[in-house]
This record gives structure tokens, sequence and C-alpha cells, in this order.
């Protein structure tokens, strides 16, 4: 049945079927170097269980939403952004280079396949993750929906949710192919980490303005009023549908319904397009375009810290996967929309405000704090898994000691990344607050907090940089409980902050507790990491 | 020199390694043999400290590389099969970081650099990103890393893979004068003319097991034989070539 549609489209059903197969095949596998047949299958299926619970609890309070309110608006329009944020974050991150990496070109770029077949592969492989997405983290709200508004309702929530999550998806590849097409090879290889990087802030932002607007709008009259400006946001056209089915068939509901099959369909149009049809030749202008040559004179600087042994080794490393590793970079770049946005509603709600007076009323949570707390771990997640893991070979064989590698990277990270970073945060808060010691003091506080998490998180999970093998999506449930205790951290510290830096001693107090913390953690890195990463053996 | 005594390793219930006995003394290239699957690499990654046996012992220059593996990874060099490198540095920065794994001092690890980027002709690239780098020119930049430090064992797993053939001459003749200063070589290849040419002494192993030990003209005589090609195909099981052939044609032509 499939194949005369994929004829139609110009795209060979076999090598399509063969290829889509080996791709999904590929993404659940991990290196199988040391380990058993059965510990692969029980750490993929302990993954996927663990996605399961994280997507579904995040859809647990979505459903619960679509439970208790009665606007129907409201809960449509909640529900299609978080869809859109789950569904964005997640081809991001875990697809960042599905469409515009050159990387499997190098292997089928001379085998007999077109262009559109090879652009469908691609297309189908993010679309089956996606989808599987979508079902786990909306089965809880959609199942909500049936219940509550009866089955006509519950149907149209499953299509809405379904077809939110596809043009999500087409919208952000589409994306990826137009400047593959528009701005070309060279400029989409020297600029994606930047590229997504924009893009993780108009996904980002978007979530984060528009939960801020409507939880504003509710909280002042418990519905969402229908505007014209908000019908602009394209996860009310998807939310129309679950009105429709209410029985509203009003222009305001059948319109944006109308705008949103239209825009699929130009978004598949589009897709099925110059698009796939140019899509082979540019990836394969991707694998040539190279960096500019740079002068044999040139002599690389040694820089002030990290002279020698590990700690110059690892920071060589660092620097040059940071220029040169895209998922590398995007990591660690994918913290600066996060705090500018948090800075940016902090500074609208008046949470950012003197840490050494009291928060005003209600303006407990620091965004900022959390994203300074979360930042270094975030590294350290990014930090050891690369797509050039097998390269990692070389700390098997010499003569390094992989405690001192641990340890350097962390202080790498906190040298490269976490100062110019908190200088950053503390510049702008100084800019808003006016006082540059009370600012220094806390965000100096954060910093060494932040620090402490880095270090506990070495300490429980110790491995050597770009040494892992990248696994899509299977750090989620990890994340989600990291993220609770560190918003728990940041509120308490949000609220507390006027009493701890009211005297001197308290103050002090304080910054020793963290600081003889941060020395008993490193006193048991260097007895049980040193152990740990002994025994480590080669993944590639 | 390289010593193992009944080094195993095994993969879950897959035997990669089994009851390895082997000897290579200081000056001598060992070619080490097999088919694909034999064991060679996992001989070389438990020697290089990659992966640890499941069984037995092995020392590199003196040195147990379970018990003291500092001191045997200060001693070796290796170059692997798969040429993977962080591709993302230059050629300088490579054999900087591997200079600094090694604690090499800084002036040390430039001269070297600069010495052996120049033996194998990569002076000028040497501060260009190895992504733009050309198979050889990554195999070139693996060599000169492995020697980097001066070690007294080396592994070379296929060390010739890319070269082409002015270089690999150059390879071919360092080797024999290293050996000649009494470092131990231990060489992995499929190539078996260059392994008769170059190797003191030559060990094959199948199936994770030794299953030859002799010059080349040693495993000739045993086998009965008039190659080392020959004797290798007899050893581990391909008795008749041509009849193989003839079958796969036969496939080919039916498909």
């Amino acid at each position: 049945m499939l194949r005369p549609a994929f004829t139609a489209a110009g795209v060979d059903f076999d090598q399509w079927k063969a290829l889509t197969r080996v791709a999904l095949k590929l993404d659940f596998r991990t290196s199988s170097l040391g380990r058993s047949q059965f510990r692969r299958e029980a750490s993929t299926i302990a993954a996927l269980i663990g996605q399961f619970i994280f997507y579904t609890l995040m859809g647990a309070f979505i459903a619960l939403f679509v439970w208790f309110s009665r606007d129907l608006f409201l809960v449509s329009t909640i529900a299609m952004t978080y869809m859109m944020f789950v569904i964005g974050m997640a081809v991001l991150v875990d697809h960042n280079s599905a469409l515009a990496s050159p990387a499997d070109y190098a292997i089928l770029g001379f085998r007999p396949v077109t262009s559109r077949t090879y652009f469908a592969v691609r297309l189908t492989n993010v679309l089956v993750y996606t989808m599987a997405l979508t079902s786990v983290a909306a089965w809880l709200p959609i199942f909500s929906l049936f219940v509550r508004y009866g089955a006509a309702v519950g149907v149209a929530g499953l299509a809405a949710f379904y077809a939110c999550s596809l043009a999500t998806t087409l919208a952000i590849l589409m994306g990826y192919a137009w400047m593959l097409r528009v701005i070309g090879p060279d400029a989409v290889k020297r600029a994606l980490s930047y590229l997504q990087l924009a893009m993780s802030f108009l996904v980002y932002g978007g979530y984060f303005v528009m939960t801020q607007t409507v939880g504003r709008v509710v909280t002042s009259t418990a519905s969402l009023p229908k505007t014209p400006w908000l019908l602009l946001y394209p996860a009310t056209w998807f939310g129309s549908y679950i009105e429709l089915a209410s029985g509203k068939l009003g222009v305001f509901e059948i319109v944006p319904a109308i705008a949103s099959v239209g825009v699929m369909c130009a978004m598949a149009a589009s897709l099925g397009g110059r698009l796939s049809l140019e899509y082979s030749e540019r990836l394969g202008a991707m694998t040539t375009a190279a960096a500019p040559v740079k002068a044999a004179s040139r002599k690389p600087s040694r820089g002030i810290w990290f002279k020698a042994g590990e700690a110059r080794a690892v920071a060589l490393l660092i620097r040059s996967q940071f220029r040169n590793d895209q998922r590398f970079r995007m990591g660690v770049l994918a913290i600066l929309p996060m705090t500018l946005i948090y800075l940016f509603s902090g500074l609208n709600r008046g949470a950012i405000h003197d840490p050494f007076l009291p928060a005003p009323r209600g303006n407990n949570f620091s965004g900022v704090t959390m994203a300074i707390m979360m930042f270094p771990s975030l590294l350290k997640m990014h930090l050891t898994r690369s797509e050039s893991f097998r390269a990692s070979w070389i700390f098997f064989v010499s003569p390094a000691d992989r405690m001192k590698i641990v340890r350097s990277s962390m202080r790498v990270l906190v040298a490269f990344f976490l100062l110019p970073y908190l200088a950053f945060v503390t510049l702008v808060s100084t800019y808003f607050v006016g006082n540059l010691f009370h600012v220094a003091v806390h965000i100096g506080l954060q910093g060494l907090l932040s620090f402490l998490v880095l270090q506990t998180t070495m300490l429980i999970d110790p491995a050597l940089p770009f040494s892992r093998p990248t696994q899509k999506g299977r750090d989620s449930l990890v994340l989600f409980l990291f993220l609770m205790f560190i918003t728990m951290v940041s509120v308490i510290l949000s609220i507390f902050s006027a009493e701890l830096y009211g005297s001197l001693a308290a103050t002090t107090g304080v910054f020793g507790a963290v600081l003889a913390a941060s020395l008993v953690v490193d006193l048991l890195t260097r007895a049980r990491v040193g152990r740990q990463t002994a025994s480590l053996e080669f993944e590639g | 020199m390289i010593k193992t005594e009944h080094l195993s390793r095994e993969y879950g219930s897959k035997v990669a390694l089994n009851d390895l006995n082997l000897v290579v003394e200081p000056g001598e290239i060992l070619g080490f043999l097999g088919p694909n699957g034999a064991g060679k690499s996992t001989t070389v990654k438990i020697l290089t400290g990659m992966i640890r046996p499941t069984a037995g012992r092995a020392s590199v220059a003196g040195y147990d590389i379970v018990e003291r593996p500092i001191e045997a990874k200060q001693r070796l060099g290796y170059v692997p099969e798969t040429a993977a490198l962080y591709d993302g540095l230059t050629a300088a920065e490579y054999l900087e970081l591997m200079a600094c794994l090694h604690h090499l001092d800084s002036k040390t690890s430039e001269s070297r650099a600069t010495e052996l980027l120049e033996l194998f002709g990569l002076a000028a690239e040497r501060h260009q990103r190895m992504s733009e780098f050309s198979k050889g020119m990554r195999q070139k930049v693996l060599i000169a890393a492995a020697l980097i430090h001066r070690p007294e064992v080396l592994f070379l797993d296929e060390p010739l893979d890319g070269l082409d053939a002015n270089a690999a001459l150059v390879v071919k003749e360092v080797l024999k004068q290293l050996a000649g200063q009494g470092r131990t070589i231990l060489f992995c290849s499929h190539i078996l003319d260059v392994v008769e040419r170059m190797c003191t002494r030559i060990v094959i192993i199948n199936n994770g097991r030794q299953i030859a030990d002799g010059t080349s003209e040693e495993i000739r005589r045993t086998t009965g034989t008039a190659s080392l090609e020959a004797a290798f195909s007899q050893l581990t099981g391909v008795r008749d070539v041509g009849r193989l052939a003839a079958e796969f044609i036969s496939v080919l032509d039916r498909a």
C-alpha cells in the first residue's frame, strides 16, 4: 500500500525500508565492547523505561490541568504549548544533526540512492522518534480529555497532539534543510551550532513567554480570552481541533484549524520539492567544505593555566572540542538562552533583587540560580559523551593518571566556562541591582554550590573526557530528578538569602560549610574515583 | 620486552583469547598474524592496558600491565588499527596532547613534534585541523604520536594502512632501525609480504589460540608450504583457495 505512494513521491521504497530499519536499530544500540548482551539489553530497556516515566510524569501535570480546568481554549493552548516544547527540545538536542550532518553521506554517497530517498530516510528517523515521544508524553492528557469531555473531544485531542508534534518537527527540520540550501554547506558547517542555539532560543523562549503570559492571565481571570493576537500563536491552531470537537464552530475555531492544515501541507510540499531534491548534493558539498588552512608558523599559545601534564592535555582537548565538536559546543552554549530568559523573566517579576534584602512577596524562585547550579553538571554530561569517543584510547594506553584527568576536567570546565559565565551573570545582575559586592557574594556562593554539584556528579559517575558514545535522550530521567533537586535548592537559597547575608557570621558559616563539603567530596573523589577509573575499560 | 603467561580474555560467553604464552625479546620485530576475529586486537588491547585480561598475566618492558600500568605505559607506544583521533585538533596539538599525557616537558615535546612531522612531510600542515587530513596523513600523525616519547616497546596494528609507497618505505626503515636499537616491536598486519620481509619472528593465532611460532622459514618448513601465505591459509583452515574463489564467482554469477 505504501509502495505506490513512495514511488509517486520519488522515493525508492525498498531502499527507504532498509535504511530506515538500520537507522532505528543503530539508535537503540550502544557500544558493545566489554559488555555482555544481557547488560546491553538491560541498559537499553532501563533507558526506555526511564524515558517513559519521565515523559509520562510531564504529561501527568498537563492531564491534571485538563481535568480541573473549565476553559477548553486554555486547556488546549497549554497542552499544545507543552507538546511543542517537548518535541522542539527533543529534536534540537537529540536530532540536532539529523538533517544537516554529512556523517552517513560518506557511507551512502556513492551508492545508487537518490537524494529524495536519502532525505526521506532521515526524515522518517526523526519522525518515528518524535511520534513515539508524542505517544508517551501525551497519552495521559489525551486520556484525561476522553474521560472529562467525551470521545469526540478525546479523538480531537489525539489528532491535535500528533499534528502539533508533526508540525513542530517539520518546522525545525525544514529550517535546517532550508539553511543548507540557501546559506550553503560551508556556512552551515561553520554555524550549525549557532543556528541550533537560535532555534533553542525560539523554542525555549516561546515556551517561557507563553507560560508566563498564560499564567498571568489565568491567575486574574481563571480563563484565557481568545484575542486575535493570541490566535497568531501556532499552538492555538492545533488546540482549535479540540474546541471544534466540543461543538464550538465559530470563525475563531475554524480558521485556526484550517491554518494548521494549510501550514502542514505547505511544509510537506516544500520538503518534497527542491529542499529534498538538492539535499544530498548539499551534504556532499559539506563533506568537502574545508576549514581555512592556518599559517604553518602559528604557534599555539600555552595560556596561563594548565601548563603541563594531564591538566594541559585536558585543557587542550576541551578547547579544541569546543571549537570543533558541534554537540559539545551546543551543550555548553545551551545554557545561554535559559539564563537570558530567566534574567528577563526575573526582571519582569522583580525576582532579581538585592540578595541582601528580602525577596519581594511571591518571588522566591530564581531561575538564574537554577541555571548557575545546573550549568557545570550539564557541561559534565556533554563532556563525557562524544561522537569521537573512539579516539579516547589515548587515555588508556598512556601513563596518565586517570584520577588527575577527571579532576583536571572539572577544573578546566570551571576555568573555561563556569567562571566567565558567573562573571557575565554578575555583571548583568549588578547592572540591575546596583550593588556589585552584594551580587558578587551571592553569585560566588551559587558558584561554589554549583562546583559542589559538579564534584558530586563526578564522584557518582566518573568518566574520562569524550570517552563515551552519545545516546539519544537517555539522560532524561536523571536530568528530571536533578532538576527537581536544583529547583528546591534555588528556592531555599532565594527564601533565606537575606537571613544568610544578614550577619557576617552567618555568611562566613555558609561559605565555610560549602567549602568544607567541597573538600570532603574532593577527598572522597581522590579515594573512590582513583579506584573506579583505574578499572575503566576502553569503550570503542 | 613483551611477555604473556596464560593470557585469556572472555566477552560474556565468547572466548576471544585463550591461554596465550608469548615472549618477544628486545630487538625483535614480531609479526603477529591471524584471520579476522582471531584475537590479535584483543591481545594488543590487553598489552596496551585498554582492557583487562580475564585470566593470566602480561608484562611490557618488565612491568605487569595490570599491577603496574603506569610504568608499563611510560614505555610503550601504540598505533591503533582504526585511525581514531580527535580530529578537531591540529597535528601539532595532537602531538602536544600525547606529549602531555606522557609528561614530556614543553621544550622536548615541541622539538620532537617538529622533527617527527618533518620526517613524515607534514611540517607545512602542522597547524591544520586533522579533520581535513587524508587517511594517510592521519596515519602518519598516529605513528608520530606513538614515537614522541621514544618508547621501548611498540605495538603497531596495521601501521602501513593508508600510507603512500614512499611513506611506507620510511616507516619500514624506521621500524628496522628502532629494532636495531634494541626496541621491541609487535607488528600486526594482514599484508603477509611485508610481515615476511620485516619481521624477525612470526606468531599466528586463530580462534584465540596460538597455532604457530617461528621465523617465516620455520613456519613454511613445518607446514610443508612454499610461502607464508600458503602456510597461513593452511594453518587457519582455508585449504583450497582456488575452489573457494570459484564458488564465490559462481555465487556472483547466479545472482
